[in-house]
């Protein structure tokens, strides 16, 4: 008997093993889901490299442009393997091959939820519908079906289904079964539940609606295995706010398991209304809407493919002029003024992120809620299936508007004013699914326009001024304040000091044959309210404005000295208490050439012999594109709140709305 | 052959195999035929589908520059038939014959079109362009 309870104590300790593992170390985040302890744990937090804006040819559109990449190719090329590019030759094979030389952390693919359904009935013979005459368009002229479908499907205020998708869109509901359970597969194929950790992956998919040519997209991340049935596309959902409620309703619900947040992105062609102030009905959003908008939507896109959405040249009524707003700026504030240079200008009001982060102050204010409280990624928004594709010496494009290289190999390969997109970086524990999507939900994340800088951000009262040099710098940093995406904490005295801001930043070491670039200056960009309205200042904290580093055009050699490392403990020196205000550091390196730089040179171009220059490349010579940039770090920002009179809404109060989640 | 027989073969000829710059966000050289089938698919999606989004757009360009250039091309094959004509009804016959087939051949022979709007490479031949 004695045998046989210590045989079933040992059988039960056998049957709870996974679970323990399950639950690995004690973690400060939920953990959802069954898997191996990581064998990296760090509770001071490590930064992962990813990519959260992924389309491969599950998506109409980079369907129709060529792409062959499924997820699960996008995944292989994320963790290091390489990928066949377009275009294909007769036999079917790649004809170009890219370089992914780092593997990243994580990755998301997130296809267009809309026309998933039809794109699948289109490929696929049998299902009802593939012989319409849309899949037959589809089928025999591609390019002039991207036009044609894509314009139905998101650039109208009211998109319709195509008759071939029977009544109720059964027939694109059902087809779309198909490639949403192949991204959840492929996830799940990738996602590394051994305790190396190395690479993770979420489900998602891509929300596309672009009313009136008008941007408005969001990235939905899911944080676990636990999905919605179905996607929910600009389609089902013409607004975001019915996004967010479907995502409430099929994904929020308790005991469901599914967690979920949204990525909205590319401000900067959305006319403004990414960061709309009003409900669908034309009513100032409430304080409801400001809560359960900030609940869905904790983090925004900064740059990718299609530009830099940070903030605006030449803003005006500030109180500096912010010359690095200049960077990857598109000349049109709409996708669908891009072939058409008369009707070029500048981007309304509240397309860019410093613009919406200003607003959010200003909403506070009047709300006791901040709908735009962001933090900051970057991405990518490769339609290739290319993951972390980020490298401007050798950029295939992108695959998205403006790229030609469906039949051929271009000689520039993507349209000049488009660039190769970002990465985004998340502080945590553990490369696990939980782990990483508790650093998005908590803000604790920055982007970078591609290179690998390590940055770390706190804000408090009391830090000491030789924080740097302390070797605790993680350790003080969380233990007396808050880091990147929180709110300071209430100061000890009545009346507070200056916040104190501690920032950290390590130079990309690069890849081989491709060394990073040194560091030049960090700063800290600080937005605040005086009088209801919004001020800017951006302060120069660290390194070396004047360093005098350049890089040569011809041979894109990098020149003058840069910092490996550079690090600040500053005091606002211009700090008033009774004003709301929040602060996000930009990293910047040293001077590097522009992808278009390296394509000119690639190409022989001679500037000199302006009548040898092909069509495509005239942009090499006309002193339309800059040779050079400076690639940066965006940290999330950190906000400070006056001290709140009693009875006054706050929304740290307040985390989530009545009905919005468990 | 009469001259208006001439005109009519001559204008389906040089419709069909006359390269002509388009523009449709991206440009290109195709016969005007091809804009017209083209522009003809995208109008058979408005009449089924409706006029959402750029569809209209995209058949009214299409259809816009094959008419201009079927037109262009009807003035030119009716002055090249008068000149022909010149020549009796035989010579008439003979040298359409021969404008007809060097066109066709020549057309077929090289790679004179370049658009975008195919599955395969940009460039092509008469045979190809229709595939």
């Amino acid at each position: 008997m004695r045998r046989a309870r210590g045989g079933r104590a040992r059988l039960l300790l056998a049957a709870l093993a996974p679970l323990w593992l399950a639950a690995g170390p004690r973690a400060p985040f939920e953990r959802t889901e069954r898997r191996e302890a990581c064998a990296s744990y760090h509770p001071l937090r490590q930064p992962h490299f990813g990519d959260t804006h992924v389309h491969t040819a599950f998506s109409f559109d980079a369907s129709a442009l060529g792409v062959r990449a499924t997820p699960r190719d996008a995944y292989r090329f994320a963790r290091g393997e390489s990928l066949g590019l377009r275009p294909y030759d007769e036999p079917g094979r790649a004809r170009r091959s890219p370089p992914q030389r780092r593997p990243l952390d994580f990755a998301v693919v997130t296809d267009h939820a809309g026309l998933l359904g039809e794109t699948h009935i289109c490929k696929t013979a049998g299902l009802p519908g593939h012989d319409s005459l849309v899949c037959r368009v589809v089928r025999r002229w591609p390019l002039l079906a991207y036009y044609i479908v894509n314009s139905r499907a998101f650039n109208v205020a009211d998109p319709a289904r195509y008759s071939f998708c029977g009544p109720d869109a059964r027939h694109c509901l059902e087809a779309a079964e198909v490639p949403w359970r192949r991204i959840q597969d492929a996830a799940e194929e990738f996602y590394d539940r051994s305790p190396a950790c190395a690479f993770t992956t979420f489900v998602g998919y891509e929300w596309s609606g672009n009313p009136d040519s008008n941007m408005i997209h969001r990235n939905v991340i899911f944080r676990n295995a636990s999905v919605p049935p179905l996607p929910v596309g600009y389609l089902d959902e013409n607004h975001p706010e019915g996004l967010w409620r479907r995502l409430r309703d099929e994904c929020l619900t308790p005991d469901s398991g599914c967690d979920v947040l949204t990525i909205p992105h590319n401000s900067n062609l959305s006319g403004g209304r990414l960061f709309d102030v009003q409900t669908p009905a034309g009513d100032p959003i409430g304080r409801e809407e400001a809560l359960a908008r900030a609940v869905m939507e904790p983090l925004v896109e900064v740059l990718q493919h299609k530009g830099d959405s940070e903030c605006r040249l030449g803003a005006e009524g500030r109180t500096s002029a912010d010359e690095l707003c200049g960077f990857e700026k598109l000349p049109f504030g709409r996708m669908d003024r891009q072939p058409l240079t008369p009707l070029w200008g500048p981007a309304p009001p509240r397309s860019f992120v410093r613009e919406a982060l200003a607003e959010g102050l200003l909403q506070e204010e009047r709300l006791g809620a901040n709908p735009f409280k962001y933090g900051i990624v970057a991405s990518t928004d490769s339609h290739q299936g290319t993951p972390g594709l980020v490298s401007e010496e050798d950029f295939p494009g992108h695959a998205a508007g403006g790229d030609t290289s469906r039949v051929e190999i271009p000689r520039m390969p993507d349209a000049v004013e488009f660039n190769p997109g970002g990465l985004a970086v998340l502080w945590a524990e553990e490369n696990s699914r939980d782990a990483l999507f508790a650093a998005m939900r908590r803000r604790e994340v920055y982007g970078t326009s591609g290179p690998r800088l390590v940055v770390r951000f706190f804000g408090g009262w009391t830090y000491p001024d030789d924080l740097c040099e302390s070797g605790r710098f993680a350790a003080q940093g969380y233990a007396g304040g808050v880091p990147m995406g929180g709110d300071l904490p209430p100061p000890a005295q009545r009346v507070p000091d200056a916040p104190v801001f501690a920032v950290w930043a390590l130079r990309d070491p690069g890849a081989a044959g491709q060394p990073g670039a040194p560091l030049q200056r960090v700063q800290i960009v600080k937005i605040w309210l005086e009088a209801d309205q919004s001020r800017e200042r951006i302060y120069e904290v660290a390194g070396d404005l004047h360093n005098g580093a350049s890089v040569d055009p011809a041979s894109c050699q990098r020149r003058g000295a840069g910092f490996d490392e550079l690090c600040s403990v500053w005091r606002d020196p211009d700090f008033d208490p009774s004003q709301r205000a929040l602060y996000y550091a930009r990293v910047l390196e040293n001077p590097s050439c522009r992808w278009s730089t390296y394509a000119c040179n690639a190409q022989g171009v001679d500037c000199s012999e302006p009548g040898s220059i092909p069509a495509e490349l005239v942009a090499c010579c006309d002193g339309s594109l800059p040779p050079a940039i400076q690639e940066r770090a965006w940290t999330s920002p950190i906000w400070y709140a006056p001290p709140v009179p009693s009875g006054r809404l706050d929304s740290r109060s307040s985390r989530f709305p009545s009905g919005s989640r468990k | 052959m009469t001259a208006r027989a001439a005109r009519w073969l001559l204008w389906v000829t040089f419709a069909c195999v006359i390269p002509l710059p388009f523009f449709l966000v991206e440009s290109g050289a195709v016969p005007a035929a091809r804009l017209l089938l083209l522009g003809g698919a995208a109008s058979a999606i408005v009449v089924g589908e409706g006029p959402a989004g750029a569809v209209a757009i995209v058949a009214g360009l299409l259809l816009g520059q094959a008419l201009l250039y079927l037109a262009a091309l009807w003035w030119l094959a009716a002055a090249l038939a008068r000149g022909l004509a010149r020549s009796g009804r035989r010579g008439t016959a003979v040298l359409t014959a021969l404008v007809v087939l060097a066109s066709v051949g020549a057309a077929a022979s090289f790679d004179l079109y370049r658009t975008p709007f195919r599955s395969r490479s940009l460039h092509g031949n008469l045979l190809e362009i229709f595939e």
